[in-house]
This record gives C-alpha cells, structure tokens and sequence, in this order.
C-alpha cells in the first residue's frame, strides 16, 4: 500500500469516527472564561451523572461502623497502579461558590428505596445572589434544536437522553440562581418534563416538586452540597472535612483515573452516592466492611465506583476509570491512613519544561504556586499549581498563545487557568490589571528582552473577577497602552 | 483547494461556522492528540475562544484556518490535553459526553506514526491528509511560509515512507 493510500485511508477513518459527533454550538453565554465555564461544567455536569439505588435507612445504618481516631485521615494505597501518578491531594471543604440542594425521591421495592422508581432534582449555585453570567439566563437556548424542550411556562431546558448508561436529564438556568437539572432513570422523557412543570422555584432557589409520580417519596436532602472534582461522584457538605487522592497515568497515554475520597458523610449522603454511582449498585464487603459496588462499562473503559462507611460519619469512595476491577478493589483494601506530613509531600509538583526554558515569572496564590518559563526560542510553559492540581500549559509559542486571545498590541495579553501574561513595548514599565470588579492589579514585569520587547509580565487573578483591561504605565506613570481584554 | 466546511457557508454567523467547522476541527484534533477523550474536549475550547473574538474573527478570509491554529496547538500540548482529558473524563462519566468512534488498527498504526513526528512535521500532514489542504492553505492556517510547509512535508512525508516501508512519492 502506498503511502498515500494509507493515508487517506486513515483519513477517512477518522472523518467517519467523528460523524456521531453532535454540531449543536454550545450555549457559549455573554462573555465567559474558558476556565469558569470548565470548572462550571464539571461541576454541574458531576452532579448530573446518575443512578442507582439506595439502600433503607436500616441498611444504610447498617453500614456505619465505630468510629475512629483516624476516622478522616487521608487513605492511601499500599502502591499506586503500575505508571500512574499524584494528580492532585487536597483536602475539603474547598472554597466554592457552586453549593446547591438535592433532594432525591424514589418508590422502594425490598431494601431498595429506587427499586420501583427514582428522581433526583438538584438546583446548584443557589447561593449566588448575582446574576452573573455564567449561568445564563436561558434564553440565549435555541428552543428548535433537536435538544431542548420548551417547559409550561417557556422555560427552555436541555434534555439529554443519557446513553443508556446514565440518567435521563432536563436543565434549565434559573436567572440570578444558577441551574436546575431533573434527572432520572426509570422516568421517561415526558414524565420528566411533568415533573419539571410542576416544580416551584423560590426565589431564594429553594424548591417544591408539586406533583410527585405515584408512590414516589422523599429518599434523602442535601442542602448546602457541592461536588468534589475527580471521578468522585459523592455529594460533600460545603462545610464538611476531608480528603481527595487522584492518581492518572504518568505519561497521560491512556484514559484512566483513581480518585479516593475520605470525607465527613451520613446517610442521606450514602444515598447520593448509590443513585449517582450507577443503577447496577450492589452490596458487596470491602476492608470487611459492608460497601457498595457499580461496575459501568464505557467503550472498554469500565467506571468502577466503590463505597462505604470506613467509620461512623466517614465515607469513602475509591472511583476508578480503565482499570480492572481486581485492581480497584487491591487499591480499596490496601488504603492505610497517612501522616499529616505524608500527605502533604504527596501533592504534585510542576511539570518540569525544556532544559533551556527559564523561569521568567512566578508567585503564590490563594492556594497554590504559579510560574511562567520561557524557552530560548520563545516556547512558552505556564503553569498553576495548587493542592488540586497542576493547570497550565507548555510547548506553545508565546506568539501564538496571544494570537489565541488576543491581537499583537503593546501590551499582549492571554489567559491561562487564572493567570494573565503577556509581553509589553521596552517603554512600558508597569502593567496594571482593571478586573471586573473595578479593583486594580499590578502585573510586574519580568523582564527579558527579545528584539524590542520585554517578555513577560504576569499575575493570577481571581477566577470570579477576571481582568477586564490592561494597560501599559512608563516610568513616570504615564498611561501608553490599554488594551480592553 | 481543501476539504470545504460541512455546509460551505459564509462563516458570518457563528452557529453556523460552528455547525459547518466542528467535526472537522474533533477530526484533526483527534489525529493529533491521539485521545478519543480529549478530541471534542481540545475542539470545544478553540471554538470557545473564536467565541470570544467572533466579532474580529467573522470578517477574517478564513476563520476555520484561525479556529484550526488554536485547536492544533491545544492538540500537542502535552498539558492541555491532559487538562482536556480531565474534564472529558468527568463529562463522560456523567454521560454528557460524545466520543468519536474508535478508528481501525491500520488507521491508528498510521496517525500514531504522524503523532510520533515533530509538531510541526504532524501538524503539516493532518492538515495536509485529512482536509486535502494545500500548501499555501497550510501556510495560512500554520502561520508558516510556503517553503517551510513544504520543507516539513517533504521530512514528515520521508520518516512515514521509512515507517511503513514503502517508497515516498511526489507532491
């Protein structure tokens, strides 16, 4: 075959491979941040992850042993899988702004309080009093796409018909209130769409569901939750204590994941954790423990979730992504609880860029570290690192990380996971931030020449209050450049 | 003159330059970060910052060829795409996520041989094979001379004959 048959070949494969692929335009909003709306997504899209069954109250209290000492240690495995690494080791509660209710409702056969039936309704972000906008307010969804439904009172939802594996879904945005998602498994397109009509939204984002289906009652609330990022689909108290292990492969050559969770939990968040692990749910022993077990085949790359009480009011949750099960399981008995020290010097370091990059720029943040380096032929590495993760990226050219933000000015600005960086005319002296807010930030600048440039200046910034405007001061404070961001 | 966007439109409008542009920008992501997981993942982002900018961006000669730039320099960026990953993960898990099908071996053997090439080397050829791009449209989208493309074709075109085997042939 010659090399150009092949290649074509492949082409076309690929072409065929993406042929499935939805070209609806996402609900981009106003004016976002590429990382608000993926932190956003992750966190609404988590709580929306679905399933399962819930143990009675009986069975729930079942699995609740004495507690311990070192009931909300951090746990660790014996060993990490063979190639994998610390992603991320951190502890809750994290400081979050997406806190929500969940109330789940089911009609129970046997011990199974979802056997007959389930639904989940949760409303997240309803402590944001601002009707900021990356919630949007709905009505920037095209109600003709093939996706949304137009509820009673012309409310546009998305509807998402779950694949099979997980949770039928309607979600709408709740203006100055965030979002509202009604999930289920056992209910269908249309019963969803009742329930959704029926439901009374206050305007605090509390809420009534109105018209129950038949024999369906309250399994279990919880207010004041948020939802741990990982693969963890446990719902945590934004206040509650604990701890979050993620382990991924080294050299990021394959989708596979661990996360571990030790956080302060009863049973209502039990419940949460049975519905939305998965409608296979089992009961099964771990560390002679009575546990929860569901097994969710994804193209070859089973989602593993196993839960239980490690002591009372301590759940743990080990959620793993293609891996087999045997291995889940070893990682789930073989947790020990860990130091204070320990467990610190497991957080991730930075990734380590070219040996000729230097370190031009770098600063703490509320929670972590940040660096810029540079290449010696303008090869770009930024990163942010906190106790959750490293963000960032390298291998990019500076020229061309601006031109994905912006257009080549005196003060050349771009974004990354929270930092804004750029490069600045010789004559420019200070780079001072306007964020959202009106509040002002100073950007010093690092100085190093390349031709007639300085490269670079940098600062992270608030998340929740972007910079809106840069501009470039000379050395007596001399307003020479402004570029709206 | 390269493979047309689903649609051919006049890319005035962003729905519609979405709806004609994405599933080529997941195809060639795809190609270059070998990731399933991340494709749509690296694709979403290179829209969302076209988004941002549509009002300059609408009125560019082509703003698939800049839509394109920002997406294959995401792909083989070793750290967006594991942040891309990351997130892909979470939504797959709660079944929001769309996966491109997974490609034959004979296909897989030959874009895992382009991804083995240097950046630039396997950008040049996704563009070139995968949307029948020529060389001044490369060009454009790279941000690269003529001549450089064609340098970089020229070595990726050899190391892939050497790969598999087989003799190059002419441009």
């Amino acid at each position: 075959m010659s090399l150009d048959t092949r290649a074509r070949a492949a082409a076309t494969a690929i072409h065929k491979s993406v042929d499935g692929i939805p070209v609806q335009p996402p609900d981009y909003g106003k004016r976002r941040r590429h990382h608000v709306v993926a932190a956003t997504l992750t966190v609404v899209t988590l709580l929306v992850a679905s399933v399962a069954i819930l143990a009675t109250r009986d069975a729930d209290d079942s699995t609740q042993v004495a507690a311990g000492e070192a009931g909300l240690r951090p746990l660790v495995p014996a060993s990490p899988p063979d190639g994998f690494v610390v992603d991320g080791a951190f502890d809750l509660p994290q400081p979050t702004s997406q806190v929500g209710v969940q109330r789940l409702y089911g009609r129970a056969a046997g011990r199974d309080p979802f056997g007959n039936g389930d639904l989940s309704v949760a409303a997240i972000g309803s402590t944001q009093s601002d009707d900021d906008d990356d919630g949007g307010d709905g009505s920037s969804l095209d109600p003709t796409r093939e996706d949304t439904v137009t509820l009673a009172d012309g409310t546009v939802a998305l509807y998402n018909e779950g694949g099979g594996r997980f949770a039928r879904s309607l979600r709408w945005f709740l203006p100055g209130h965030g979002e509202v998602t009604v999930s289920s498994y056992s209910l269908d397109r249309g019963q969803l769409i009742g329930v959704a009509d029926s439901l009374d939204v206050n305007p605090d984002g509390t809420f009534e569901v109105t018209a129950l289906p038949d024999g369906y009652t309250l399994v279990a609330e919880l207010p004041d939750m948020t939802v741990v990022s990982g693969l963890g689909v446990t719902p945590a108290r934004a206040d509650a204590e604990g701890h979050v292990l993620v382990y991924r492969p080294a050299d990021g050559s394959r989708a596979a994941a661990v996360t571990i969770l030790v956080v302060e939990a009863g049973a209502a968040e039990m419940s949460a954790f049975r519905w939305m692990a998965g409608r296979a749910v089992e009961e099964t022993e771990i560390r002679g423990r009575p546990a929860l077990r569901s097994v969710i085949e994804t193209g070859g790359h089973p989602l593993l979730h196993l839960g239980w009480f490690e002591a009372e009011g301590v759940l743990v949750e080990v959620s793993t992504i293609g891996l087999p099960e045997a291995d889940a399981v070893e990682i789930a008995e073989s947790l020990e609880p860990v130091a204070d020290d320990t467990w610190h010097t497991m957080r991730p370091e930075f990734f380590e860029p070219a040996d000729d990059s230097g370190v031009v720029a770098e600063g703490v943040t509320e929670t972590g570290r940040w660096r810029l380096t540079l290449g010696s032929e303008g090869s770009l590495c930024v990163q942010l690192r906190d106790d959750l993760s490293i963000g960032g990226g390298c291998g990019m050219n500076l020229d061309t990380a601006i031109e994905e933000f912006g257009e080549t000015h005196l003060i050349d600005p771009a974004f990354l996971n929270g930092v804004a960086y750029g490069r600045a005319d010789r004559a420019i002296r200070r780079v001072v931030l306007l964020l959202e807010d009106g509040t002002r930030m100073e950007a010093p600048i690092y100085g190093r020449d390349v031709d007639t440039v300085l490269v670079a200046w940098a600062v992270p910034f608030p998340v929740d209050n972007p910079p809106q405007t840069a501009i470039g001061l000379d050395e007596a404070d001399n307003e020479i450049a402004r570029r709206d961001l | 003159m390269g493979r047309s966007a689903e649609g051919g439109e006049p890319a005035g409008d962003f729905d519609v330059f979405y709806r004609g542009h994405f599933r080529l920008v997941v195809a060639l992501v795809y190609t270059l970060s070998g990731s399933r997981w991340s494709a749509e993942e690296l694709a979403q982002e290179a829209f969302f910052a076209a988004h941002r900018r549509w009002q300059d961006i609408r009125d560019y000669d082509d703003p698939g060829a800049w839509v394109r730039r920002v997406a294959v320099n995401r792909a083989v960026s070793r750290l967006r795409r594991r942040g891309a990953e990351a997130r892909a993960l979470a939504r797959y898990a709660a079944g929001r996520r769309n996966l491109p099908d997974a490609i034959p071996p004979l296909a897989d053997d030959f874009w895992s041989a382009v991804r083995s090439l240097p950046d630039r080397q396997a950008q040049v050829v996704a563009l070139h094979y995968l949307e029948d791009r020529p060389v001044a449209d490369i060009a454009s989208v790279l941000g690269l001379a003529e001549g450089t493309v064609k340098a970089h074709l020229h070595r990726a075109r050899q190391s892939l004959a050497q790969c598999f085997g087989e003799a190059e042939e002419g441009l």
